[in-house]
């Protein structure tokens, strides 16, 4: 069981490393090919070409002219295309696995949770949480209508995920120096603040945890009742109290699974329907 | 049907890489411009690139050559040291002419090179040029008269 368990969480830990450090030396390349230096592994791409929601942020340009907004390419518009194909099998499992963004502010959440280790991610009242957590539709909304609107990619402006990974260029809008900023102090006392109130992106993608194929699921018959999987969710999930987790906020990262930290064997699981007693693969 | 947690990011990972691998194999993967500009459709014009679809990653040597301006010109106009011309990039103009009363940026590019050559360009926008470029466009004789009433209109005092 715990070697299980400890295989489930470097596969992720890896995953999300090796995804932020990719992330990060194809920025760093971009740059030093602009300066005019070459590094001959890395492609010459922006963040922008490697970001699928740039891809949507472009849905309506490419309806409407057959092209695609400013400093967008198809590499975004094929990347989002597969993370919808990703999503239906799996629900938000970019967010949970992919996004280094995601993985950032769990990174810093780590620093909150050894400062606030009783408070840590419950500092939001419930009613209040419950309720900023349909913001990011909003978000959502605002920047497809603008981006259609102007052609342009409005969202870089105060998109803290780009000036992160861009934070040494000239590139980067005050305002999302400043967002970064914000969301990173968030973090040391929300978990994955980005994601849960402001994330465009995730808002789209926590649409197909309605209606994934594969979906998160407790036995309640072998469920002990010890609320582990609640105590662990990052977006503060009650898996304990639901069979199914279609909760248009989980990003799929199994941390509640019986992989990682459900102590009884084959109760929360990943799977296409409720029941059955062993994995199939 | 259940599945382990490994195996979803396993299945991911080759959506993402196989739906790469395809869609490069196929010509549809880009991540960077063509930095081949859209062409006129205009009868006289038909076949030339259009000035409006310059990119702030175009370098003038890259101007120079799609639009055939003459890089000492477009260094000229635009304030740049000749030596630098040809690795500069249209978006770093605004940071040349950031204390300039008008934006001077990649609008300013594209107005250029259509009124050098008399290509059209919509009057309707609000674009400046500096006074090297204006006084460099006044010398061309396919400036047409109403960009010629323009250019008097939006031209920035930089010297």
């Amino acid at each position: 069981m715990k070697i299980k368990k400890s295989k489930a969480r470097t596969a992720r830990t890896i995953t999300r490393i090796s995804v932020f450090v990719i992330v990060f030396l194809i920025s760093i390349s971009k740059w030093l090919s602009e300066q005019g230096f070459k590094i001959p592994v890395l492609p010459d791409a922006s963040l922008h070409a490697i970001c699928p929601f740039g891809g949507v942020a472009t849905i309506y340009e490419f309806a409407t002219s057959g092209d695609f907004i400013q400093k967008i390419h198809s590499s975004a518009f094929i990347l989002m295309i597969l993370g919808v194909i990703v999503a239906i099998l799996f629900g938000a499992i970019f967010c949970g696995y992919i996004c280094p963004f995601g993985s950032f502010q769990e990174w810093i959440g780590k620093i909150g949770g050894k400062l606030f280790p009783k408070k840590y991610n419950h500092f939001v009242p419930k009613k209040l949480d419950h309720l900023l957590r349909y913001l990011r539709y909003g978000v959502l909304a605002m920047v497809l209508y603008n981006t259609a609107v102007t052609a342009k990619l409005v969202f870089q402006a105060v998109d803290p995920y780009y000036a992160l990974f861009n934070f040494f260029t000239n590139e980067v809008a005050v305002t999302a120096y400043i967002a970064l900023g914000v969301i990173t102090v968030l973090s040391l006392f929300i978990e994955r603040p980005w994601c849960k109130y402001f994330c465009p992106y995730g808002a789209l993608l926590g649409l197909f945890n309605l209606i994934s194929i594969f979906k998160i699921r407790r036995n309640k018959n072998t469920c002990i009742g010890c609320k582990q999987c609640d105590n662990t969710c990052p977006m503060n999930i009650e898996v304990s109290n639901t069979n199914t987790v279609k909760n248009h906020q989980c990003i799929s990262c199994h941390q509640c699974t019986s992989e990682m930290v459900c102590p009884v064997q084959n109760t929360v699981t990943i799977s296409t329907k409720e029941g059955g007693d062993s994995f199939e693969n | 049907m259940k599945i382990k947690s490994q195996t979803t990011i396993i299945i991911t990972v080759c959506i993402v890489l196989v739906g790469i691998g395809l869609t490069s194999a196929f010509g549809l993967w880009t991540t960077q411009s063509t930095k081949i500009p859209d062409k006129l459709s205009q009868t006289e014009n038909f076949q030339k690139y259009d000035p409006a679809d310059i990119r702030g990653s175009y370098t003038f040597s890259e101007i120079s050559d799609l639009f055939n301006v003459p890089i000492d010109d477009l260094a000229a106009a635009f304030s740049v040291n000749q030596n630098d011309a040809k690795e500069f990039k249209c978006k770093d103009l605004e940071k040349i002419f950031s204390n300039a009363p008008n934006e001077i940026g990649i609008g300013s590019v594209r107005m250029f090179v259509a009124f050098y050559h008399g290509l059209p360009y919509d009057l309707n926008e609000t674009t400046y040029v500096p006074d090297h470029a204006a006084q460099i466009l006044k010398q061309q004789s396919s400036i047409t008269p109403e960009q010629l009433s323009y250019l008097e209109r939006h031209t920035v005092a930089t010297s």
